[in-house]
């Protein structure tokens, strides 16, 4: 091809670029000045249509750096490390609570005490306001009910027996696992957790890449039940598979309640919308949207139950046993030393601030 | 598992099955040169097609196979390894089939070894015949076995899907786990080493004068029709296990999947988006590599062999995850950093990942022209005759522009299915379709899934089919 062919072709790309920088409110080469950045851990299906709703309303532009389970190498609570000198994002829509203890302890997050926030229950949100939870999700128990009665007696002892390999969970080094090891370390102790770790793979517990593939083995009748989050559930459930779910439960009380939390960076060049978009996510009408999403997330503030579905009722009434997550930080650090050396036989180098840098409750 | 074993493991893995595969790809070359021309075409087309069905998809299907994940680590390596050797025995086949002529015929060989004394002592005799074999009727195979090693080793998706054993997911693991980045690349040192080692045989590939005028289809015999058929089974295996079971698995609820993507305005805006942006780096990242490979091997003789492969696939051979990891805390420095929220970043990354695939192809290239029969065809398009100026460039077409469009169409195609690059270094607002399929991937929505790759896969071809009159022209 000739080169000045080649140029025609590099000038096509260049305006295929550009169309979809206009389609998406920005420019090929730059961010305008009133556009908001978004660092969204949330699901693409439901958190675009919320965040485009506040770009319709507002009329400012919102572009959307999605995660993804590719990249969790350097995901968005990685990338906004990185960035801390100069940061390009404004809000962090994350879709759990101990990322934002990492965050808060690299000093990442710009407090804002919102007056929606006050909707909000005090466990799920920093009293400086370096973040807020909103919309949760539980971890849970799946089970397959062509072959395991679904009740919490039955996955008692199921989890009691010497042979677990009707069972799966999913490998605790990162997401809601990690949180689930984390809160049993806290609770349990670190040495009694690491011998149920040992243990539960002696017996055969199947151990897989996440939460996802778990939901996906018992859905399909390879495993009875397992561990994951009840978003995953309701996927299999709505595909019209054979499952319930029963919310896991810390020594038979506590259930663990993994909320969506939203913070101001610091160093954001447009606090004022960003702060707009804040008070956007934590009002009644987003966590009722989602609670209404095929996620069925639980609303954490304060909503009329009448407007939500059965489901999300019955769940709501588990999140309210919900484990006070804010104090994990310490226990998060120790679980994510250990794991990394049990399943990649490397120490880490701490990169992170000592556990005295995190956040009191 | 550490990471010493984990490469290690790898390492021994892909020499075993390159060893598996390399007999299997010098029969189907076998087989494809004895055929006649027309089945010949056929026989390319059939092993090029699975090659450029996204990975993404074939691995995503094997990971439904729940029952897979949770059996014995072996058989699950079992399982592995045969999908593995499946996808990789045509990416050798057609390697092998386009490697460049070697500079010593069998012949060459032959007369050589006549020529030795009787008396030569017996190690003696050894290394010169088999230097001489290297350098003659062995080098399309080594050629190959190069192409497969580097294919095997740096094996991540599938290995990552179905739980395997690879360094390259260790890294990826430690990543998550907080490795800094100084670590990281202090791990890679081995691996692309032994990756650079096996570069380094593909440039002397290229380096000698091959025979121009060898025919590699002379003197071959016939294959019989066993082993033709078996030829011919072996493609229908690659094609089923690689393309028709994953579309069939994933594809079950396309329906329902495309009625509710058209009615969600939000989704179906983004993925038009997602494909325009794939698109754009696409074509501008595999353009720009291309005319950088072609410039880059056109100085090759002059900065010598060995400073050429380190400059032109130094950084490449890193991964596209630690090409990433670099380049954000390069642009994240002083000088650098009001070009971080440029699609710059990622088109620097693309060209970076995409320099030793497209060196190598055009290296394939140069080394089976004829710059003679081009030349008389360049004569001939400046003829006063419009019929003449016509045979001149179907000739062209022919002897040259189509191997150079399929050239920039593979490394395009590459750059748009790519996934980590894009998803750390684009711009904010600018996320492609096939971070966007991944996405519902994890989630498991088979029916918006199979709609959105649907969408992915058709409009890239739809561009090529309405440019294809322009594409043709502007090549020949």
């Amino acid at each position: 091809m000739r080169p000045s062919k080649s140029v025609v072709v590099i000038f096509s790309g260049v305006l295929l670029l550009g169309i979809a920088a206009w389609l998406s409110r920005r420019t090929v080469w730059s961010t305008p000045p009133q556009a908001l950045v978004v660092y969204c851990a949330h699901d693409a299906e439901y958190s675009e249509p919320i965040l485009k709703e506040f770009e319709r309303r507002t009329g400012i532009p919102v572009l959307i750096h999605f995660d993804t389970e590719a990249t969790k190498s350097l995901g968005l609570i990685n990338l906004l490390i990185h960035e801390k000198s100069q940061p390009r994002c404004d809000v962090f829509w994350n879709n759990e609570l101990l990322g934002m203890l990492d965050l808060q302890a690299h000093d990442v997050l710009e407090p804002y005490v919102t007056p929606s926030s006050k909707r909000i229950p005090d466990r799920y949100k920093d009293p400086d306001g370096h973040w807020t939870g909103f919309s949760a999700r539980l971890r849970v128990h799946i089970v397959n009910t062509s072959k395991l009665k679904a009740d919490p007696e039955t996955i008692e002892d199921l989890w009691k027996s010497d042979k677990l390999d009707q069972l799966a969970i999913a490998k605790p080094l990162y997401g809601t696992t990690l949180v689930h090891y984390s809160v049993l370390s806290q609770v349990w102790g670190l040495a009694r957790l690491q011998t149920w770790h040992r243990e539960t793979r002696e017996h055969g517990l199947h151990e897989v890449n996440g939460n996802a593939t778990v939901k996906n083995l018992v859905a399909q009748g390879a495993c009875s039940a397992g561990l994951t989050d009840t978003d995953d559930y309701f996927v299999a459930k709505d595909a019209g598979l054979p499952v319930a779910m029963l919310p896991v439960r810390v020594n038979g009380q506590q259930t663990i309640c993994v909320p969506n939390c939203v913070a101001l960076i610091r160093g954001s060049q447009r606090t004022i919308e960003a702060q707009q978009l804040i008070d956007f996510l934590l009002s009644e009408e987003t966590e009722l949207k989602l609670a209404k999403s095929t996620a069925r997330q639980i609303p954490l503030g304060k909503i009329d139950s009448a407007t939500l579905p059965a489901e999300v009722r019955e769940l709501a009434v588990w999140a309210q046993d919900g484990f006070d997550l804010r104090t994990l930080y310490p226990a998060r650090q120790q679980c994510v030393a250990w794991l990394t050396k049990e399943y990649l036989q490397y120490s880490p180098s701490t990169t992170a601030p000592a556990p005295g840098g995190a956040p009191s409750p | 598992m550490t990471f010493t074993a984990a490469w290690l493991c790898t390492l021994l893995r892909s020499l075993i099955l390159m060893a598996l595969a390399l007999p299997c790809c010098g029969g189907l070359v076998r087989w494809i040169r004895t055929s006649s021309p027309r089945i010949r075409n056929w026989q390319l087309g059939i092993l090029i097609l699975p090659i450029l069905f996204p990975m993404l998809l074939t691995g995503y299907a094997y990971s439904q196979m729940t029952r897979l994940l949770i059996t014995d680590w072996w058989l699950r390596e079992i399982w592995f390894d045969l999908l593995l050797l499946l996808r990789v025995i045509p990416i050798g086949t057609l390697l092998w089939y386009y490697s460049p002529p070697s500079p010593l015929s069998r012949e060459a060989w032959y007369a050589r070894a006549m020529a030795l004394h009787p008396n030569e002592p017996r190690w003696q005799r050894i290394r010169i015949l088999s230097w001489y074999w290297l350098q003659g009727p062995a080098r399309a195979g080594l050629f190959a076995a190069s192409g497969l090693f580097l294919v095997l080793f740096s094996e991540f998706e599938l290995a990552s899907l179905l739980a395997t054993t690879s360094w390259t997911v260790w890294l990826f693991d430690a990543q998550a786990g907080g490795l800094p980045l100084h670590e990281s690349l202090k791990c890679c040192i081995a691996p692309a080493s032994c990756t650079w080692l096996v570069c380094g045989i593909l440039p002397w590939m290229f380096a000698a004068n091959p025979l121009r005028s060898a025919d590699h289809s002379a003197n071959l015999k016939p294959v019989s029709t066993v082993f033709s058929l078996a030829c011919w089974t072996f493609l229908a295996l690659v094609w089923g296990l690689l393309v028709v079971y994953p579309c069939l698995l994933i594809g079950r609820d396309t329906l329902p999947g495309a009625m509710a993507l058209f009615a969600n305005s939000v989704q179906f805006r983004g993925l038009a988006q997602g494909i325009l942006v794939a698109a754009g780096n696409a074509l501008i990242a595999g353009v720009i590599t291309d005319l950088l490979a072609n410039w880059l091997l056109s100085r090759a003789r002059r900065w010598g062999w060995i400073r050429f492969t380190i400059l032109a696939s130094g950084f490449g051979l890193c991964g596209s995850l630690m090409i990433s990891l670099l380049l954000v805390a390069l642009f994240q420095s002083i000088w650098l950093r009001p070009l971080y929220d440029t699609p710059l970043p990622l088109l620097a990354g693309l060209i970076l990942w995409l320099l030793p695939r497209a060196i190598l192809l055009q290296g394939m290239l140069q080394s089976i022209r004829s710059p003679i029969a081009e030349h008389a065809a360049r004569l001939l398009s400046v003829a006063n005759d419009p019929h003449r100026q016509q045979t001149a460039r179907d000739i062209l077409w022919h002897i040259q522009g189509r191997n150079a469009l399929a050239v920039r169409l593979l490394l395009c195609h590459w750059v748009y299915w790519e996934l980590t690059l894009p998803d750390i270094l684009t711009p904010a607002g600018l996320v492609t379709a096939p971070v966007r399929l991944y996405i519902d991937m994890h989630f498991g929505r088979n029916a918006v899934l199979t709609a959105k790759a649907g969408l992915t896969l058709a409009v890239p071809l739809l561009l090529v089919a309405i440019s294809w009159p322009w594409l043709k022209k502007s090549a020949a």
